[in-house]
């Protein structure tokens, strides 16, 4: 006949046995997560290492003037289009309209003027002509390379470096 | 009865033994429990933070930290970084059809022979290598290929993203990461494994701007190449350095040796008129002469074997700043004189023009003076002969000159705090009087083509001869042109040498600075200066014009003994 304390403590021996079970199993399931979750986020910062060195080859200055040059209608900045708020000048007083109320004679006299002047065709969009601010010397095609070009190149000149150290 | 007792007394005392042994095995347990006990409630309550850490550190992904650090410009852009790339080995046991391997991996890679890959497959090893450091694209198509028995290694590759807009100063490292040249050399130590990014004082906006121009004008003139330095004159930093013809750091192998030659710190170079500059300023310093004292140019000076003269002769008396202004070679000479060689050579000391500079590059030299400081040294050296320094040593002097008097050594590296101190090597008045020289000469003097409108720039020409087996040549120049801006109150130096151009049609057949190196001078100025927010000025507004005025003619007391034009 089991006396009832050990029926409780039998009953709580075995809770315990499949709480630990359960916990184990659990834990063993959150380091696979942990595992592949560290290996992601390895490979993800080795991406974000070569994207970082693809951005600043494709931030060359060259490549970046190269690539205005051809499809923007910008120039550099030179120092005239620069200057201060102080520098600006006073809008003069005596030249602002006074507001003035009158009864509707002077709109129509406007009107009219304006509808016997002959129409001014509006200006053609004036397409500024794209001037290379310096010739190039030595003209690679700076724009349509690739780092993994340019990895290539590296990669040849270890074969070159060996060699040459070979000899 | 008494038998009863006796046994009852031996029971008793079994019992007795008993309960004792019982009592010290349970004394024994209840201590080992109490021991973990405690140890657990050390490990649970008192240490609990100790135990995350050391679990945290196993558990979390190491920062990726790369053998070097980066090297990045003044606003951050990477310059140099280590790639993590693979190298490709194989296991040939484990490769079951080398000749098809071999073909496909060829078909990846075609730098590769197809029979040596066969060969090295087929062989009976544990481990061959294939190919070291590919490509991210490369080693994706080869893991496409699914070619079992092949494997990669990881490894790190050092890159050059901007290539050869700073090789000179960037330099490169060997395939085992060790810095070979430049920056990567001489902060090896700092480089390796440090977690922050190496800044650097260049700005690589401001480095296109001056190679692009430079490059331009060493081909219009057909030169053999050309540096050029930019300098902020209060703290030093060098923002831009450029030396022609340059290599590719990524390729540094296939570079001819003549390309890696950093013109700006390891040539020297007699650099000619712009020593002119330390000239008058020492002159100035010293009292041995004033702005309105003259000198007698009208004939060239024969002292011993040599001849001095000027190259445009004006056969004049010459005031100080007409000197300056034309270049005087005779005047200059006679000023000289009047200083004294120990005292130009202690002032062409503090300008740190006799030692090596405290650039971070082991590309350096020495710069090369004379033995023995005799007078004729003297007279040859107030004009940039008989003396030759590095193209930094100039800028970094010129920059002393003109800042107010205070020399700062020159570096490569962005201070986080920028440098206060310095040596006072002039007064400020000296320093006030050779900014309006500087801007005299541009102004309407031999330097007028480095001008940029609204920038104030005020700077000096040099036109050397080149040495070649200790005769001057006539038609082998070093031509140059230092430039400061704004003349008012400069921020940076700019100096442009150009190594000996051809006088062509539109020069008028002239090679000298003022026709070669100052236009690239104003040039880049005109380029950078609204990059670096440097807001152009008003010229003829009457505190500039007051702030910038030079008279040029003799005072009173001093000058000629008679007066004949």
């Amino acid at each position: 006949m089991i006396r009832p304390t050990s029926a409780i403590l039998l009953v709580l021996a075995a809770a315990a046995g499949g709480a630990l079970f359960h916990v184990s199993f659990e834990v063993s399931a959150l380091d696979d997560r942990l595992g592949t979750l560290n290996r992601d986020i390895k490979s993800d910062r080795e991406a974000i290492h070569v994207l970082k060195a693809e951005w600043s080859f494709l931030n060359q200055p060259e490549r970046i003037e190269e690539l205005a040059r051809r499809h923007l209608d910008l120039t550099p900045v030179s120092g005239k289009q620069l200057t201060g708020a102080g520098t600006l000048p006073v809008r003069p007083e005596q030249d602002l309209p006074a507001p003035q109320i009158d009864n509707g004679q002077n709109i129509d006299r406007a009107i009219l003027l304006d509808a016997g002047a002959p129409k001014a065709k509006p200006a053609a969009p004036h397409r500024r002509a794209i001037v290379p601010v310096v010739s190039h010397t030595a003209k690679t095609d700076v724009a349509s390379r690739s780092l993994d070009d340019v990895l290539r190149e590296i990669v040849s000149d270890d074969v070159h470096a060996g060699k040459a150290g070979a000899r | 009865m008494i038998r009863r007792i006796k046994m009852e007394s031996t029971k008793k005392q079994a019992i007795e033994t008993a309960r004792n042994r019982l009592l010290i095995g349970g004394a024994l347990m209840a201590a080992a429990f109490l021991v973990v006990g405690a140890r657990l409630f050390d490990i649970v309550v008192l240490n609990e933070n100790e135990d995350l850490r050391r679990a945290a550190a196993r558990d979390i992904v190491r920062p990726d930290i790369m053998a070097r650090a980066d090297i990045v410009d003044r606003n951050g852009i990477l310059l140099a970084t280590s790639l993590p790339t693979a190298s490709l080995f194989a296991n040939p046991h484990k490769v079951s059809d080398p000749a098809s391997a071999a073909t496909r991996i060829v078909e990846v890679l075609p730098d590769l022979s197809e029979e040596v890959v066969a060969a090295r497959l087929s062989a009976d090893k544990g481990f061959v290598w294939l190919r070291r450091n590919l490509t991210p694209t490369q080693q994706f198509e080869i893991n496409r290929l699914g070619i079992p028995g092949l494997d990669f290694e990881e490894e790190e590759r050092r890159v050059y993203p901007h290539g050869r807009l700073a090789g000179h100063i960037i330099g490169f490292t060997n395939v085992d990461n060790a810095g070979l040249a430049g920056i990567e050399q001489s902060m090896d130590a700092a480089i390796s494994g440090a977690k922050e990014p190496l800044k650097l004082s260049i700005d690589i906006r401001v480095q296109q701007i001056v190679r692009q121009e430079l490059a331009a004008q060493i081909e219009k003139f057909k030169a053999i190449g050309g540096g050029g330095i930019v300098l902020d004159v209060r703290t030093g930093e060098v923002i831009s350095m450029v030396s022609l013809p340059d290599f590719d750091p990524n390729a540094p192998a296939q570079a001819p040796d003549e390309t890696r030659f950093n013109r700006i710190t390891l040539g020297v170079y007699e650099l000619g008129s712009v020593f002119k500059i330390f000239n008058h300023a020492i002159a100035l310093e010293t009292g041995a002469a004033s702005m309105s004292k003259s000198y007698d140019a009208t004939k060239p000076i024969k002292i011993s074997r040599f001849r001095i003269s000027d190259y445009h002769p004006e056969n004049r008396w010459l005031t100080v700043p007409e000197i300056f202004k034309l270049s005087s070679n005779i005047g200059s000479a006679k000023m000289a004189l009047d200083i004294g060689s120990e005292r130009q050579r202690k002032y062409l000391g503090h300008l740190g023009l006799l030692r090596r500079t405290s650039i971070e590059l082991p590309e350096q030299s020495m710069p090369i003076i004379p033995a023995r400081w005799r007078e004729i040294n003297t007279m040859t050296i107030s004009y940039g002969h008989g003396i030759a320094v590095s193209p930094l040593h100039l800028a970094s002097a010129v920059a002393a000159t003109v800042n107010g008097g205070i020399l700062r050594p020159a570096t490569l590296i962005r201070a986080k705090t920028p440098e206060t101190g310095g040596v006072q090597v002039f007064s400020a008045e000296t320093s006030d009087k050779m900014r309006r020289l500087l801007r005299l000469v541009v102004e309407n003097g031999t330097g007028r083509n480095a001008d940029a409108p609204g920038y104030l720039v005020g700077g000096k020409t040099g036109t050397a001869e080149k040495q070649v087996n200790g005769s001057y040549k006539r038609n082998a120049l070093i031509s140059s042109f230092v430039g400061v801006f704004p003349a008012t109150d400069p921020r940076f130096v700019v100096y442009i040498m150009i190594d000996e151009p051809k006088g062509i049609r539109e020069s008028f057949g002239y090679a000298t600075g003022g026709w070669t190196a100052a236009p690239v001078v104003g040039g880049v100025i005109k380029r950078m200066a609204p990059l670096m927010g440097i807001k152009p000025l008003d010229e003829t507004a009457p505190e500039i014009v007051r702030a910038l005025n030079v008279n040029l003619t003799a005072g009173p007391a001093e000058g000629r003994p008679n007066a004949t034009n």
